[in-house]
């Protein structure tokens, strides 16, 4: 071999690299911890040097360690740490060994790269450690949400009005929590970016998230915005073409009975599509009709004028789910809060299906109206039952889904990921 | 001891005594005609006067007046004649003069047992005035050669009703307050739990009484005394100089129409607002003359000050300046666990620029804690704001004063150079500490971080003042204080 070829080959060596997520998703099986968990199944089987670090809270606040040890191995590669030594916003590590002995832990894999999901349950005072560290490594972070933008659960909807929040500042935030002050809220804003500046790099799920971030005070310059990845096991199912004449006027939901997903909108605007169009027919994945009157008593009269043209499904296993989306004619996500970058697009993406979503945030992004899918005004029943009319329409549903984009590839995710890494760090302050 | 020098002229003498080896005293009345009012002296033979100490005059209720007469009673303090045969008191009023050899008679010569006896507004009338005349007399109060509690006036004294600080009910008075600034300035003030006739209103005088440790108690006078007679209620204002480590009574006298009170108050020291808030009897509603009477004599009050305190305001000048690496960070209000928190997210970057920090705050102790595990930079915990300021006064070099908003400023921006654009010569620190005294707005953490502001460019009209009572008399403290602050030169770099 000669020794240009050998030095191309040392270029390309890609960096090790330690995945740590807020949480493992044989515990629980949020979009945050699933994005991470395949981050790092899908660099492992590329053959990378990879690890993933996964936050648990067990029962009791047990160690995951039957040695009572902060931390304890989870499989090949695979580490389980305790939270139970954070502070009670799992922002902040109350006991200070436990912290360093994860540093320790992390520092001692040696990892070019520690690219985490989600700061909560990791500390920020965790990653400004673990930057003084390991000074030659490469600190990224997936911001999967905004809580450090918003104190309501990085929800950015008004506590009380529950209006959607287009724009952070303490004096707003005060609005929303009376009980504190600004100092306080500012106090707090200063932590969580003092503490997101110890990351090299950004990325984001959509631009959508990365706009919020910039406007409160992040530098678009050290981002990238990069859609989760969907899993090599999704991204391997066929994707049929649509029967439009067939699928038009057949509609699904896929979520859990949430105040903020939407339901409430959806099954009024279904019944009122319905009385205009007697052959539609609405499938809810995620729910029981039992549940979903537990959380909206009023859905009961649009519920019974729905009849048998409306269905709740119940449970579905996240393995089905292109299946059932295949199925469908259209997938409907009518939440009333902007939604970052949901899964449930990507996956309809991938199973062909178009979709009807609310015109704000990451739908928004996601989604493009008239292109490929539709949009609605937000809580808008009416908008909806009209987009649902349109929708139904063959030729409409033809055109839409033929113009429907498949979700980001393994290759073009990996590319990204190296792009990410390659990028050399920016100074750091080091204490004198 | 009654003595008549005919119709036009008598006297009462209650006792004559000596009140110290240099000094006599002499307590009595005389009746005279109306618009003659007496003069009296004393001499050690006929035409050789002796020194009068101080002699003090007021009415006399228990002596009967006739028809065109008045009556004065006395209080004679003077020098004790050397080498005479006699002690002559010369009674003069009108054309007539008389003379009374007090060695003569049988008087009653314990003058502190008639000190205790008499009516209380004499007492307090020769106590003010001896005060004024001669800065402090042992003889007065402590008394000389016994000490404390000894003295001339100490059993009247004892018996005097006493007020720490202030009290919501004292006597017939509500809201009584007695605090002292820094440099000795005395308020007394209180509003009249049920107010009497219309027109009469109270009047308010007093004296210090200062007490050095293991020495006497001696009365000195309260400079400047002013006071604003209210019918709702009473201002009584002044300074007194005070030893270092000399306890501060102040002896009030309060008079409304007939009646007459008399009380010992112990000033509490206290910040500036609470003290201005004394001055315009915050929290009383005042009607009728008050308002206008009180807002007029507390303009001329103000004003007072702030001539007084022109020069020294303009000495105390802020001018901060970058603070080279090594020097210290004083970081005060650190009372938010959020704030420790991003002392240790930033800690590098002060570890950079600092060689010691100096923490003040409920949440100063979690704040250290972080860096003092990190061992790279010399930490100091103080309970409060006037400690950490010591403290940071004692490392020497350059002083950095940051509140927990130029923090957060910093933190949010990602700018921490911006926390040492502004230092202080550690020996100009004395500077915040004195601006305190004098022109603080609350408490040392108030102050300093105006004063951290203001380095910064802010406008000072914009800074928060203590809430006023919400009138004219508010609008002239708030305005005073503001004032004060626009006295001081300022210089720094802008945020």
């Amino acid at each position: 071999m000669s020794g240009v070829a050998q030095r191309a080959r040392t270029r390309r060596r890609p960096p090790s690299v330690c995945v740590l997520a807020h949480a493992h998703p044989d515990f629980s099986k949020g979009g945050g911890e699933t994005a991470a968990y395949r981050h790092y199944q899908t660099l492992a089987g590329e053959g990378w040097d990879v690890r993933f670090v996964a936050a648990v809270e067990l029962p009791g606040g047990q160690s995951p360690s039957d040695r009572g040890e902060t931390f304890a191995r989870y499989g090949e590669g695979e580490t389980l740490y305790a939270v139970s030594g954070m502070e009670d916003d799992r922002l902040w590590w109350r006991n200070a060994e436990e912290r360093r002995a994860l540093v320790r832990l992390l520092a001692g894999f040696g990892s070019d790269v520690y690219h985490f999901h989600h700061y909560w349950r990791a500390g920020l005072d965790l990653v400004a450690e673990l930057a003084e560290a390991r000074p030659d490594a490469r600190l990224v972070v997936t911001l999967h949400e905004m809580l450090a933008v918003c104190a309501h659960h990085g929800q950015m909807i008004r506590t009380r009005s529950r209006e959607l929040c287009r724009k952070e500042t303490a004096q707003r935030c005060l609005q929303c929590f009376p009980d504190l002050t600004l100092e306080r809220l500012r106090l707090r804003k200063a932590m969580m970016i003092a503490g997101l500046r110890r990351f090299d790099h950004f990325v984001y799920p959509s631009h959508f998230v990365a706009e919020r971030y910039r406007a409160w005070g992040l530098s678009p310059d050290d981002a990238t915005v990069l859609e989760n990845y969907i899993g090599d096991d999704l991204l391997a199912l066929p994707r049929r073409p649509r029967d439009s004449a067939r699928l038009a006027g057949r509609f699904a939901f896929f979520g859990q009975p949430t105040e903020f997903k939407g339901l409430d909108v959806l099954i009024p605007a279904f019944a009122a599509a319905l009385a205009e169009s007697p052959l539609l027919s609405l499938v809810v994945y995620g729910a029981t009709a039992e549940e979903t009157l537990r959380f909206f008593p009023q859905l009961e009269r649009p519920i019974a004028l729905a009849a048998d043209r409306l269905t709740f499904a119940g449970r579905y296993d996240a393995a089905d789910v292109v299946g059932l989306m295949s199925s469908v004619g259209w997938v409907i996500m009518p939440s009333i809060w902007w939604e970052n970058s949901p899964v449930v697009i990507q996956e309809a993406r991938r199973a062909g299906t178009p979709l009807i979503v609310s015109g704000i945030g990451g739908m928004a992004e996601k989604v493009h109206d008239g292109v490929d899918g539709l949009h609605f005004r937000v809580g808008s029943a009416p908008d909806l039952a009209r987009a649902m009319l349109e929708g139904a329409v063959p030729e409409a549903h033809a055109r839409l889904s033929a113009s429907l984009r498949d979700v980001l590839g393994r290759a073009e995710f990996i590319a990204s990921l190296e792009a990410i890494y390659a990028a050399p760090r920016r100074n750091v302050v080091r204490a004198a | 001891m009654y003595f008549e020098f005919g119709q036009a002229l008598q006297a009462g003498l209650d006792c004559a005594g000596d009140v110290g080896p240099d000094e006599g005293a002499v307590f009595g009345w005389v009746r005279h005609r109306a618009g003659e009012p007496p003069s009296l002296r004393v001499e050690g033979r006929p035409g050789e006067p002796v020194g009068t100490v101080l002699l003090v005059t007021g009415p006399r209720h228990d002596v009967r007046v006739g028809e065109g007469q008045a009556v004065t009673g006395f209080s004679l303090v003077h020098e004790v004649p050397r080498d005479a045969p006699g002690r002559l008191l010369i009674i003069a009023a009108g054309p007539q003069e008389a003379a009374v050899d007090l060695l003569a008679y049988d008087l009653p010569a314990d003058v502190e047992e008639a000190v205790s006896s008499r009516e209380w507004g004499a007492n307090f009338g020769v106590l003010h005035a001896w005060a004024g005349s001669r800065g402090g007399a042992p003889a007065a109060a402590g008394g000389g050669s016994g000490g404390a509690g000894s003295g001339l006036f100490a059993a009247w004294l004892d018996r005097l009703p006493r007020l720490a600080a202030g009290g919501d009910w004292f006597m017939d008075f509500r809201r009584v307050r007695a605090l002292v600034m820094p440099d000795g300035e005395v308020v007394v003030s209180g509003v009249v739990a049920a107010p009497g006739p219309a027109g009469e209103r109270v009047e308010a005088s007093g004296c210090a009484l200062v007490t050095s440790p293991g020495g006497p108690s001696l009365p000195i006078p309260l400079e400047g005394e002013a006071s604003v007679a209210l019918e709702g209620g009473f201002v009584l204002r002044g300074r007194a100089a005070v030893p270092p480590g000399a306890a501060l009574e102040v002896v009030v006298q309060l008079r409304q129409g007939g009646q007459a009170w008399w009380f010992r108050a112990e000033p509490s020291p206290e910040t500036l607002p609470r003290f201005l808030g004394a001055l315009c009897l915050d929290g009383a509603e005042l009607d009728g003359p008050d308002p206008g009477a009180l807002y007029a004599w507390l303009r001329g009050v103000l004003a007072g000050r702030v001539a007084a305190l022109r020069g020294r305001l303009a000495g105390l000048a802020l001018r901060g300046g970058p603070a080279r690496p090594g020097g210290t960070a004083l970081l005060f209000d650190v009372n938010d666990d959020l704030a420790a928190r991003i002392l240790s997210l930033l800690a590098p970057e002060l570890e950079a620029r600092f060689g010691r920090i100096v923490l003040a705050g409920t949440a100063a102790g979690r704040a250290a804690a972080g860096l003092l595990r990190r061992g790279r930079i010399e930490v100091i915990v103080e309970g409060d704001a006037r400690a950490a300021l010591a403290a940071a006064g004692r490392a020497g070099g350059a002083v950095a004063p940051i509140d927990v908003a130029a923090l957060v400023d910093a933190a949010i921006e990602g700018d921490p150079s911006r926390l040492t654009a502004n230092a202080l010569p550690a020996e100009r620190l004395g500077t915040l500490a004195a601006l305190h005294d004098v022109a603080g707005t609350g408490e040392m953490e108030t102050t300093l971080r105006r004063a951290v502001a203001l380095m910064a460019g802010a406008d000072a009209g914009a800074l928060p003042m203590p809430a006023q009572r919400p009138d004219a008399l508010g609008g002239l403290v708030a305005e005073h204080l503001r004032g004060l602050w626009e006295l001081v030169p300022v210089a720094g770099a802008a945020r």
